[in-house]
């Protein structure tokens, strides 16, 4: 494998990454390296950098040291490596008083989204065809989870950022967010995903990662641990 | 970019928020003034405009404060940033937007203003809306400009304000002075320093914010 290919076949490199805000150092010289498509858990307890660590792939916070290339670009990217990438964060990032079907079809237009009836293709993927016409404020918290992952692959991005996309969410929804992560992974989009839960996490994943006080501190070999052995690795990296 | 101002505008129509409380802002303000002031036929070339500019500017930063308001809901400022757009196409959208409010806010108040102050604006009309027009560019350059960087204060109402009046002294002292020598009957173009200040600043500040807004809304 020649140099161009390695990178082709990089989604992420992050390298000696830190971040601090005011005097807490946040991340300190996180290294991950992920390939495309695919799905990497991000598991760690409150305050260990995950969200840290995502809103500097999406572009949202520089890093203060270190490096973070997407697909061979070095961030912060273009305008054009923004495109590439979805993001769901703790948010819905919709207006609410826009109906699904309207602020699908705003984003399609900021992404500049031209295939003809992707809002409704999509609208149908999530379920939410029959809800479309009504306010995103009259919808339930698993509907409104619905519509950000529409948002966020509404343009078929190649890197899909996930921000404990299960939160909130009941067994059902939390299912089909699942199914619906799945279906994504096949199409070959490269997912990064912070979780809480270990079977949710290891149930969408093919990497597995332990962040510990803005580090790596454990990553999955080529076998992922069952939930049991998951959390007595978890315990054993973050000393709980 | 245009895709921001259809949506800003859809949600404004839905709400009726900003324009509804510049107005009522508005009318108060003169409706105050009306009361304390006594305007006289012979005075009122020289009082108005400080009334009408005191008017439009203070109410326009209560609109001016709400630019950003709208994306904070449900982090929608988040998916604005993390979109491929150009920052300074989001500056111009977002300026837009605040400037045809204002306008239309303007359009809902002058009649007001002509009305309880009795101005005799026959074949001066068109001058004021010109003046008017051009005054209202440099708020809303302005006050777009920092309108982001106040939202990321606690005090966002406090700040803006704070911010955004000292710098916009000159290009109040220039609308005061247009208005007024176009209230006598002057032309556009004896407007002479005052005319060129007033198109100056909002050219200048317009450009600043297209240039700058890349810079205050990264972190």
């Amino acid at each position: 494998m020649n140099g161009n290919e390695t990178t082709a076949a990089v989604a992420v490199k992050a390298c000696g990454v830190e971040r601090r805000f005011s005097h807490m150092r946040v991340l300190r010289g996180l290294d991950l390296e992920l390939e495309r498509g695919r799905t990497l858990s991000i598991f760690g307890s409150n305050g260990a950098g995950k969200t840290t660590f995502l809103n500097i792939l999406a572009g949202l916070l520089r890093p203060d040291r270190g490096s973070v290339e997407l697909f061979g670009e070095t961030l912060p990217g273009s305008a054009e490596l923004r495109r590439r990438i979805g993001v769901v964060g703790h948010e819905a990032f919709v207006y609410g008083d826009m109906s699904a079907y309207e602020n699908l079809e705003y984003y399609s237009r900021l992404y500049k989204v031209e295939k003809t009836g992707r809002v409704e293709a999509i609208l149908d993927e999530v379920g939410l065809r029959a809800a479309a016409k009504r306010p995103a404020r009259t919808y339930s918290r698993g509907m409104l989870q619905r519509l950000a992952l529409a948002r966020a692959v509404l343009h078929e991005p190649e890197l899909l950022l996930l921000d404990e996309p299960f939160t909130g969410l009941d067994p059902v929804g939390a299912r089909l967010l699942s199914t619906l992560i799945g279906g994504l992974h096949e199409q070959g989009v490269t997912i990064i995903l912070t979780v809480h839960d270990f079977e949710r996490g290891l149930e969408v994943a093919d990497d597995v990662v332990v962040l510990h006080r803005g580090r790596v501190g454990w990553r999955s070999a080529q076998e992922l641990p069952d939930t049991a052995q998951m959390s007595e690795i978890y315990e054993s990296t973050v000393g709980a | 970019m245009f895709a921001l101002i259809w949506k800003d505008l859809i949600l404004e129509a839905r709400r009726r928020e900003t324009v509804t409380s510049l107005f009522i802002l508005g009318v108060l303000i003169l409706l105050v003034f009306n009361f304390a002031i006594d305007i006289q036929s012979d005075n009122v070339a020289e009082l108005a405009p400080g009334l009408l500019w005191a008017s439009i500017v203070f109410s326009a930063m209560l609109g001016l404060s709400r630019t950003f308001l709208v994306e904070r809901e449900n982090g929608c400022m988040t998916a604005l940033l993390i979109a491929p757009l150009d920052r300074g196409s989001l500056y111009i959208a977002k300026f837009s937007v605040n400037l045809l409010l204002m306008l239309v806010f303007e359009a809902m108040l002058l009649p007001i203003f002509i009305l309880f102050f009795d101005l005799p604006v026959a074949g001066k009309l068109l001058n004021l809306i010109v003046v008017i027009f051009a005054g209202s560019i440099g708020l809303s350059s302005i006050g777009t400009l920092f309108a982001l960087a106040a939202l990321g204060t606690r005090a966002r109402e406090l700040m803006l304000p704070l911010i955004v009046l000292p710098l916009q002294v000159p290009l109040l002292i220039a609308a005061v002075k247009a208005t007024s020598m176009v209230l006598d009957g002057a032309s556009l173009g004896e407007l002479g320093i005052w005319g060129t200040m007033l198109a100056a600043f909002g050219i200048l500040f317009a450009t600043v914010g297209w240039l700058t807004f890349e810079f205050i809304s990264v972190d």
